[in-house]
């Protein structure tokens, strides 16, 4: 069945333990990475302890939510036929501000796909999918 | 620590391949048990004497039960891979190795059924209503397919480097030209032009369609057993003289999902510390190896995984391709010579293991002349990455 809905199209996240804090950020429409509660360092995906010091202890960190694109890809294709009449379509990754090097996955909207570059500045863009998800797109800023 | 084993491949199995949706008349579990077969007819071991089941990610064939389909009359070993997609192929052989030489077992195969018409094509979402975990930073923003996810990294690599899509281009032709020495090759008889690649329909930039590998149907089997059992075995036997598997810092999942590999690792295939450890081992070094197997999942990943191993300056991968440079027996290093995951068939790439050592047999479509080291790459950009050395014993 054709989609037209973000519902209808991509997957919804499912808030498991260790990521339910960033999901529940987002219907807040504030963007945040996991952060160190005793070293500092941000990281993400989220996961249950620290790389670099190994603690178990958790804080969430607001960002900005400006950055650039670090690199996109645009999609052409149907990879299914929910999809149909959603291409073509941006899917980027977006180097945050606020951080050293994290990026996030997301697409790029409001802009023609094609007009999407390296470099790009972009600003977070809520899209409210249904009651219980949103999630953080971005647009040109 | 060298690889200090020197257990061989005796045995190589395979069935016919054909396009995903073209196996009807048997499951891809009857598809793992004739490999399987084969790979031991072709090595003279009787079936029932094979002990050990070596597998990597995503293999739905468990060993446990192959082994009851075969008539197995005792597992002594059962093992599969972690990791994304093809990128453990080699890393299973290497298991294969280890069980031998540790004495746990002592005819192993390490094998790969796929039939994507039975079970989904690669290439498409399977309607799931969420993501979960860490897979939901990527399926839930967009990123669902292994072509968009690896399109990623080589859109980063063409901007870093300056590459021309030609470079990518240059790797479809040479997959396509070994194809059509390779009659077992789903795309025999399908000649490639560089106009052919470039007016290919844009599948999810920077790849169009003859970027991506095939979606395919079929299976095949490598038996390892130890030196002493090869020598008294009717095929010449093929030496397992390196292996190694791994990956670096925030390499998990990779490409497959988390995409915070270090920014200086981005553009690249995750295969640089295997392939280190992989000459290291032997004592050989990129200019030693006669021919290559590089996976082939998406053309972008093979040039940066000749990167990885040495077999070209950071961006510089599109010249061992271009101009034919990479095509037929006498080409300084001849590569995915039997067509591949682009051309030949997509297995998870484990086609490209048994390649890698018919080249060392002598047996290839495209065979090299006195070829005494044969390195394969399996699958790019996760970990564990895993790659081989195999060489006459």
């Amino acid at each position: 069945m054709r989609g037209t809905t973000r519902e209808e199209i991509f997957p919804l996240p499912e808030k498991g333990i260790d990521t339910a804090p960033f999901w529940e950020a987002c219907n807040r429409h504030e963007l945040v990475v996991q952060q160190c509660a005793d070293c500092g360092a941000l990281r993400h995906p989220p996961t249950p302890v620290c790389p670099d010091c190994r603690s178990f202890d958790v804080d969430w960190a607001e960002v900005p939510g400006t950055g650039e694109v670090y690199t996109y890809t645009t999609t052409h294709y149907a990879a299914s036929p929910a999809h149909e009449d959603h291409t073509p379509y941006n899917v980027s990754t977006v180097l945050l501000d606020g951080t050293e090097d994290i990026r996030l996955i997301t697409q790029v909207v409001d802009v023609d796909p094609e007009a999407v570059e390296i470099g790009m500045p972009v600003e977070v863009v809520w899209e409210d999918v249904n009651e219980e998800t949103t999630v953080p797109l971005f647009r040109p800023s | 620590m060298p690889w200090n084993s020197d257990a061989c491949i005796v045995g190589l199995g395979e069935t016919e391949y054909v396009k995903q949706g073209e196996m009807t008349d048997r499951s891809e579990f009857e598809l793992a048990c004739e490999a399987i077969e084969n790979a031991a007819g072709d090595a003279g071991v009787d079936i029932e004497d094979v002990d050990g089941f070596s597998s990597y990610a995503n293999d739905r064939n468990k060993g446990s039960l192959v082994a009851d389909a075969l008539g197995i009359p005792e597992v002594k070993f059962s093992n599969k891979v972690w990791g994304g997609g093809g990128c453990g192929g080699s890393a299973a052989v290497m298991n294969a190795a280890m069980a031998v030489e540790s004495g746990a077992a002592e005819y192993v195969v390490a094998y790969r059924a796929l039939c994507q018409g039975q079970f989904g094509r690669r290439g498409q979402t399977q309607g799931i209503d969420y993501a979960e975990g860490t897979d939901a930073f990527a399926h839930s923003l967009g990123l669902e397919t292994p072509p968009q996810m690896y399109a990623l990294p080589a859109q980063r690599y063409m901007h870093e480097y300056d590459v021309p899509q030609e470079h990518l281009g240059h790797v479809a032709l040479t997959s396509r030209a070994h194809a059509n020495r390779n009659p077992r090759a789903v795309m025999h008889d399908r000649e490639m032009t560089m106009d052919d690649y470039m007016d290919s329909p844009p599948i999810t930039d920077p790849y169009k369609l003859y970027d991506c590998c095939l979606e395919s149907d079929g299976a095949c089997a490598v038996l390892v057993t130890s030196a002493e059992n090869a020598a008294d075995l009717p095929q010449p036997a093929v030496e397992i003289t390196s292996a190694a598997q791994g990956g670096g810092p925030g390499w998990g999942s990779g490409v497959l999902s988390s995409h915070n590999m270090p920014l200086e690792d981005y553009p690249t295939s995750n295969a640089a510390r295997v392939a280190d450890r992989l000459f290291e081992s032997a004592g050989l070094t990129p200019d030693d190896i006669d021919v290559a197997q590089l996976y082939e999942n998406f053309t972008g990943m093979v040039l940066m995984t000749a990167e990885d191993y040495g077999f070209a300056p950071r961006g510089e991968a599109g010249k061992l391709f271009e101009d034919g440079n990479a095509i037929g027996p006498d080409a300084d290093l001849p590569i995915n010579t039997s067509g591949g995951n682009l051309s030949e068939a997509y297995i998870h790439g484990f086609n490209l293991v048994v390649e890698a050592a018919r080249q060392v047999r002598g047996t290839s479509p495209t065979q090299v002349d006195d070829v005494e080291y044969s390195l394969v790459a399996s699958g790019p950009g996760v970990t564990p990455h895993s790659g081989l050395i195999l060489s006459p014993a």
